[in-house]
């Protein structure tokens, strides 16, 4: 059954020449990005991607190309999502897909589409690349959920194409990508239309798509061409990118699994499946920081920071989907703290050039990733460790850490320490709106006021415990045992409390449309993707597509 | 009345579901009428609307109403709203609720299944008026433009008939959707018709026959299918629809097979025995039975893509739901529930074509585009003989069904009329042979002359066998006022 | 009985379309198909003719006097109809049941031999209804057009159809079997009635016809008075009554289309029925007809003369009106042949036209007397009536019916 986490390895890098999906084309500062599914180029057999309907692979190569676009092309000031068909826009996420997938593989899945959907997002807010959307075709369900990520919805008014979010009467579940959310927070739609809306099959288009605050605009197909290229020129116009720059090519990540080994160059991961747990180790720079910024473009995708940041993506990812079993990640890191921070200061002082803005968001979005995956996650800053500015995110990120206390006997690696950097004070927000630490002291806030005049100090054990900064400090008599008994014990209670338990702890503090999308509409998404109304043999799930309608338990829950 | 013959003349609306004390309904489509007629004049046939067609106007719901023939001018034909009988004690035929009693109002959850249904069939009623509509000024005779307004006059009607549905079960909504039938245009890029076809130009006579023989059946085939609904209006609208629908049929089997006639004949005449020589053919002011066939690929691959996609959900959930049956579910000898059946489907798959079995339910608009490609046979088999009587080699033949295809598993590929698959280059590199190309049009543009002569007709098309309604040869089916 | 002639209905392979209308609509199931044809079964077909005006073709239409029927499967194997038999050549039926067909023979002999339709008149249906299924009328007119002070009593009654279609031709007939038994606890024979009103009602577009009806009351030899049942029945109508109606029949006793015909229609009596509704039919169709009616019409006197009022009211450019009378006070009786006489050059000139149409429609022996005028007035223009009557009887026009 769960065919995608078993017997296929999902490879979340790919770059233009193998998509199947989609493809960009260039205009000036302005990049089309353009959906036209390969109904056969499924991830796994079973399904066929009819109609624009999505499957992870197709969002594998969304995320790609979001990703792309802001790296590659700082030249691209706005970005025009459309179909490469003529008769649809985007049916959503395919329903076969869903039908066949394990329950696991269908969380992931709308989490990986949730995060693409708010990286377009921030591409938009972050960097001056404006994302707007050509309705033309139906646009159903993901593919509105698609099309609302723009900060522009443009919708032809051909009286064919459309808007709608047809979960709830055809498939019994959710518009789960942030369909529902979006709709009320970031477009401020009247909650009784959306209610109307969310119920209605087939949706709405013209003149009432925009009187209900679905789109923006109608276009008429005569008009359609020419005001799409003009909303994009405006947009560009706007940007604040440097039109003539050149981008930096987002190289071929290399990577190497050798059994339970996963080697990137500066993230290794070490699975042990029979203890259930990951062990995930970032390397430091080794490289002394950049002369200039120019020399920080020459260097590209190899640059410390940013090469770091994709090979944690990716190994995050991984874990996610292909290694569901190991339910324990454990940060540790290795290198000169010193260094980090170096590096640091660079991202800061270049902070407003292009490259480096882009590489700090992306920091910014990997670190959140680490929020809303479902493991345990313990950071354990050991001798020899870097935890610092950047990388003593990955401590606050965790749900619990230890620090080591003292000297080791028997090697010469530093001691063990955790230095605070202007990044850990508002470079780096969460999906709240919080910094890691802002969330982690929100009822001492003379606890981070403290901390920050702790910046650049490396604080060792006792200095760092005392702050609040750890969850604990063992010395070398206590460490091996104490971290051996605490990860035992987190790898033995129930996954499913665990996961629900984390979620909650982790977003203390005030609600946004992200808190909110995977807090409260994932849960409940994920709740009705359990229920025998939705998935069962006789749930509309598996009767989709069949003709025959689902049998529903008509109890209300 | 309780048989529902009744047809009632007095009001502005004729009709047999007793408007007169449907308040509601009767108001939505006094509303309404205004407006169809605007659209009528604005859109209808160009340049005869005060011109006496003898034409045909159902006066009863029974057999014996379609009698009734007579000069009229079209703007002042009786479009009304007329069900065919009820069926005493119909019960829902098929799906899961088979053998329930027919629902006389819509149920709530299949609503906008219905209505989707509905309105998509009811716009393609005036898409085809609208494509039709400079026809007039070229017609090859009285006799067919008789016949062109009549299909006209009748498609106009038909759209009555869903507009009727949409007002009576569909409230606001229903309301809405009429009025936008009224909006739309064939070929129109900003208020284009829904469906594909139906924005085609329909340039030309030997275009009108080819489309009211081979997209007309399609929607033969829809309110076939249609007329076995579970909701019993719908039926009732669609029974009555087809006997109206079986004259266009016919409009475009005479049609075509009168100008194979015209052909053939005057290729015997002028002693020309090979029928691929297009030349000499051509000098003869007739249309060669290459480009004849080439005409029909174009309209036959045209039409196979408004039956959708061969597996369709969409489908499947109408049958379930019993809202729409199969071609003639009635005389079918199953369980009609098809829910562990299977049907063979041709699919795509790598490049090549297969048969597959696929779910009976999920492949139902496969089988209605079988039943469609048998139906369309039997006129190709009658063209042929009337080629073969004249001692010609030459057949007429429907192209592969993957010939030429916009929708469905054939869209992504390209194939020649025998099925065999080719790539873009031959592709383009073929098109002209096995489609119309603008030499053809131009051809068949230059024999489009009117010809207005009591029992004359132009040179590329024979007379009719029997006038309608028996009229003899020279009669003035239309009394041309400019 | 399977060597005796009968009459087979049939679907013109060549024609058909096969759009499944006649199968669908066929009551009796007798209609089916094949791959290659549809078909009607003789066994099951009753001729109830509903199949044929939902027909999109005319193929439907084809009726064959066969001696052996044609199978279904020899109807399945057909490319073509087989050539029509040589006997039903000559024939065309005014009606397909016995009854009616044996009324219409009677009254169509004054013609000396078979007439078809006239080559422009329209097609008739007929037998749309019959006794087993007959159309209900509702009498909306019953109206005396006879002068009150006459002891001819002659009614005009409407009847008018509601929804139910009754299509109909100017000259048809239609049948009327009056409601009970006879003393016999038979029911009544047929009674046939010319329709008096024009093909779109009475006035257009409207579902109804008109019917004349003389009061039959007379005195029997033995002295008592004999009363008609059928005509009584009919006269004595009350507005809103229903009865039910049969036909139409007659498919020869039909008027010409072509509005350049002449149309000469000599009659008496209730004769004038059929020539009410030529008359009305051409003046609301034809404006400026090159064509002119002719009608010879004799009646004891005005007032006894059916419809005298509204034919004063016709136009001289539509039609020549000849009333003739045989009872005016001190003035010689006149009847319908003498006026023919002293119109002979009008009548010699038509009779030179091949236009002209000639209908006799009245009581028996009306036609002996105008084809005796009609001898003579030829005679005089160098002209051989008889032979001119077998051409005008072979090209439908030359039409008497007469009873």
């Amino acid at each position: 059954m769960d065919a995608m986490a078993t017997r296929t390895l999902i490879d979340f890098r790919t770059d233009p020449t193998c998509y199947k999906h989609w493809r960009i084309e260039f205009d000036g500062p302005v990049a089309h990005l353009i959906m036209d599914v390969d109904p056969n180029g499924g991830l796994v057999p079973g399904y066929e991607l009819k109609l624009n309907s999505y499957d992870l692979g197709v969002d594998i190569e969304l995320h790609d190309a979001v990703q792309r676009l802001r790296f590659e092309h700082p030249e691209v000031g706005a970005v025009v999502l459309r179909s490469g068909k003529d008769n649809v826009f985007c049916a959503g996420a395919n329903i076969r897909m869903l039908g066949q997938s394990s329950h696991g593989h269908k969380v992931n899945f709308c989490k990986f589409t949730n995060e693409t959907r708010l990286s377009i997002e921030d591409a938009t807010e972050n960097s001056g690349q404006t994302y707007l959307c050509a309705v033309s075709g139906p646009a159903a369900g993901g593919g509105y959920e698609l099309a609302l990520t723009a900060s522009h919805i443009m919708l032809i008014d051909d009286r064919k194409s459309s808007v709608s979010l047809p979960e709830l009467p055809l498939l019994a579940v959710l518009p789960g990508t942030g369909g529902l959310t979006r709709m009320t927070d970031k477009r401020r739609v009247r909650r009784d239309l959306a209610d109307v809306f969310c119920t209605t099959e087939e949706g709405v288009r013209g003149k009432r798509a925009v009187a209900w605050r679905l789109v923006d605009e109608v276009i008429p197909p005569s008009a359609w061409a020419e005001t799409v290229a003009k909303r994009a020129r405006e947009a560009a116009a706007r940007s604040d990118r440097p039109r003539d720059a050149k981008g930096i090519a987002l190289t071929s990540l290399e990577r190497r699994i050798d059994g339970g080994s996963i080697r990137y160059l500066l993230v290794s991961v070490d699975c042990d499946s029979e203890k259930r747990r990951a062990v995930i180790t970032v390397h430091g720079p080794t490289e002394p920081v950049p002369d200039s910024v120019d020399d920080a473009v020459a260097q590209g995708a190899e640059i410390w920071p940013l090469a770091m940041a994709r090979a944690l993506d990716d190994a995050i990812l991984h874990l996610r989907l292909n290694e569901p079993e190991l339910g324990l990640w454990v940060f540790r890191t290795e290198g000169d703290p010193a260094a980090v921070l170096a590096y640091d200061a660079f991202l800061e002082t270049h902070a407003t050039h292009w490259l480096i803005r882009e590489t700090t968001h992306f920091i910014k979005r990997v670190l959140k990733r680490i929020d809303v995956t479902s493991r345990s996650v313990v950071a354990l800053i050991e001798p020899g460790s870097c935890f610092a500015g950047t990388l003593a995110e990955l401590a606050f990120a965790a749900d619990r850490s230890a620090i080591f206390a003292g000297e080791a006997s028997g090697d010469n690696k530093p001691p063990a320490t955790l230095t605070l950097g202007a990044a850990n004070f508002g470079t780096y927000p969460m999906g709240n709106g919080l910094t890691r630490l802002q969330t982690r002291f929100l009822g001492e806030p003379q606890s981070l006021a403290k901390a920050q005049t702790a910046i650049g100090a490396p604080l060792d054990a006792e200095a760092a415990n005392d702050m609040g900064l750890v969850t604990f400090a063992y010395d070398a008599t206590d460490w091996a045992d104490e971290i051996r008994i605490m990860l035992e014990e987190r790898a033995s209670f129930s996954p499913d409390s665990l996961t629900g338990m984390e979620a909650n702890l982790r977003f203390p503090g005030p609600e946004t449309m992200e808190t909110r999308i995977f807090g409260r509409l994932t849960a409940w998404q994920n709740w009705i993707f359990q229920r025998p109304n939705a998935v069962s043999a006789t749930g509309a799930l598996q009767r989709y597509g069949t003709g025959q309608q689902a049998d529903f338990d008509r109890n209300r829950v | 009345m309780p048989d529902g013959m009744t047809i009632d003349y007095d009001g502005l609306i004729p009709n047999n579901v007793d408007l007169a004390t449907d308040q509601r309904v009767r108001k939505a489509l006094e509303t309404w009428h205004p407006g169809y007629i605007d659209w009528w004049k604005d859109m209808g046939p160009e340049g005869f609307q005060q011109s006496l067609v003898y034409l045909r106007t159902a006066i009863g719901v029974d057999p014996k109403g379609w009698a009734k023939f007579d000069y009229v001018k079209m703007p002042e034909y009786k479009w009304g709203i007329l069900l065919a009988p009820a069926a005493e004690g119909r019960t829902i035929p098929f799906g899961k609720h088979k053998g329930e009693p027919a629902w006389q109002d819509v149920p709530g959850e299949y609503r906008a299944m219905l209505r989707r249904l509905i309105v998509v069939q009811g716009d393609t009623e005036p898409a085809s008026v609208e494509q039709q509509r400079h026809l007039g000024a070229t017609a090859p005779s009285l006799y067919d433009m008789r016949n062109l307004f009549q299909v006209n006059v009748e498609e106009g009607r038909h759209l009555w008939a869903m507009v009727y549905l949409l007002h009576k079960y569909f409230g606001a909504d229903g309301r809405e959707e009429a009025e936008e039938l009224l909006q739309r245009r064939s070929g129109n890029q900003d208020t284009p018709r829904m469906l594909g076809a139906f924005n085609e130009a329909t340039p030309d006579w030997l275009s009108f026959f080819m489309f009211t023989y081979f997209t007309d059946r399609d929607g033969k085939m829809q309110l076939e299918a249609l007329a076995q609904s579970g909701f019993d209006p719908l039926s009732r609208t669609c029974r009555f629809m087809l006997t109206e629908e079986a004259h266009h049929m016919f409009v475009g089997d005479s049609g075509v097979q009168r100008v194979v006639e015209r052909t053939v004949q005057a290729m015997q005449q002028a002693g020309i025995t090979d029928p691929t020589d297009i030349a000499s053919v051509r000098a003869l002011g007739v249309i060669d039975l290459p480009t004849i066939q080439k005409k029909m690929n174009l309209h036959f691959s045209l039409t196979l893509d408004l039956f959708g996609n061969e597996i369709s959900t969409n489908a499947a959930n109408a049958f379930n739901a019993g809202i729409k049956g199969r071609y003639r579910e009635d005389k079918l000898d199953d369980d009609h529930a098809l829910i562990d059946a299977t049907y063979p489907v041709l699919r795509c798959i790598d490049g090549q074509i297969v048969e597959q079995q696929a779910p009976a339910l999920s492949a139902l608009n496969m089988r209605l585009r079988d039943d469609y490609v048998k139906d369309c046979e039997s006129g190709v088999g009658r063209w042929n003989r009337v080629i073969e009587k004249a001692g010609f080699g030459f057949r007429l033949k429907l192209p592969h069904v993957a010939f030429n295809r916009a929708i469905g598993e054939f869209a992504a590929i390209h194939a020649d009329t025998e099925g065999n698959l080719l790539d873009g280059t031959a592709w383009n590199e073929r098109k002209g042979a096995f489609l119309p190309d603008d030499a053809d049009a131009a051809y068949i543009s230059s024999l489009m002359v009117p010809v207005h002569e009591t029992g004359k007709f132009a040179s590329w098309i024979a007379p009719p066998r029997v006038g309608i309604d028996n009229k003899p040869g020279d009669f003035e089916y239309v009394q041309i006022v400019q | 009985m399977l060597d005796a002639p009968v009459k087979q209905h049939l679907i013109d392979p060549e024609i058909c379309i096969r759009c499944n209308t006649c199968e669908a609509t066929c009551p009796v199931d007798a209609i089916t198909h094949d791959d290659n044809n549809y078909v009607v079964d003789a066994a099951k077909c009753n001729f109830c003719m509903d199949c044929i005006p939902p027909c999109p073709t005319g193929s439907i239409d084809n009726w064959f006097v066969v001696n052996k029927v044609f199978s279904i499967e020899d109807q399945f194997s057909w490319l073509e109809l087989p050539p029509k038999p040589p006997e039903a050549e000559t024939s065309t039926a005014d009606a397909l049941d016995d009854e009616a067909q044996h009324l219409l023979d009677e009254a169509h002999t004054g013609a000396g031999g078979h007439v078809p339709a006239p080559a422009s008149a329209a097609k008739p249906r007929i037998n749309l209804f019959n006794r087993a299924k007959p159309a209900i009328a509702t009498v909306t007119g019953n109206l005396r057009i006879t002068a009150p002070d006459t002891d001819s009593d002659v009614r005009h009654i409407i009847l008018d159809f509601g929804t139910v279609a009754f299509p109909l031709l100017e000259g048809q007939s239609i049948g009327i079997v009056p409601p009970g038994r006879d003393a016999n606890g038979r029911s009544h024979t047929m009674r046939l009635y010319s329709i008096a009103s024009p093909r779109d009602g009475e006035r257009p577009n409207t579902n109804n016809l008109a019917i004349t009806v003389k009061r039959v009351h007379e005195p029997r030899d033995d002295g008592t008075m004999f009363a008609g049942i059928a005509s009584n029945f009919l006269c004595d109508l009350t507005l809103g009554a229903t009865i039910e109606v049969i036909g139409p029949f007659g498919a020869t006793f039909l008027m010409p289309d072509d509005p350049d015909a002449d149309i000469v229609m000599i009659c008496t009596g209730t004769g004038s029925a059929p020539f009410r509704g030529f008359t009305e039919r051409r003046r609301r169709t034809a404006s400026t007809p090159r064509g002119r009616l002719h009608l010879y019409f004799g009646a004891r006197t005005p007032g006894e003369l059916p419809y005298f009022g509204p034919l004063q009211r016709l136009p001289e450019t539509l039609i020549v009106k000849e009333l003739v009378y045989s009872r005016i006070p001190e003035q010689p009786r006149e009847y319908v042949q003498d006026r023919m006489r002293s119109r002979s050059a009008s009548l010699a000139a038509l009779l030179a036209k091949d236009t002209l149409h000639i209908y006799i429609c009245g009581v028996h022996g009306l036609e002996s007397g105008a084809e005796a005028a009609l001898t003579d007035i030829a005679a005089n223009a160098g002209l051989d009536w008889s032979a001119l009557r077998a051409r005008m009887r072979a090209e439908g026009r030359f039409h008497v019916e007469t009873y």
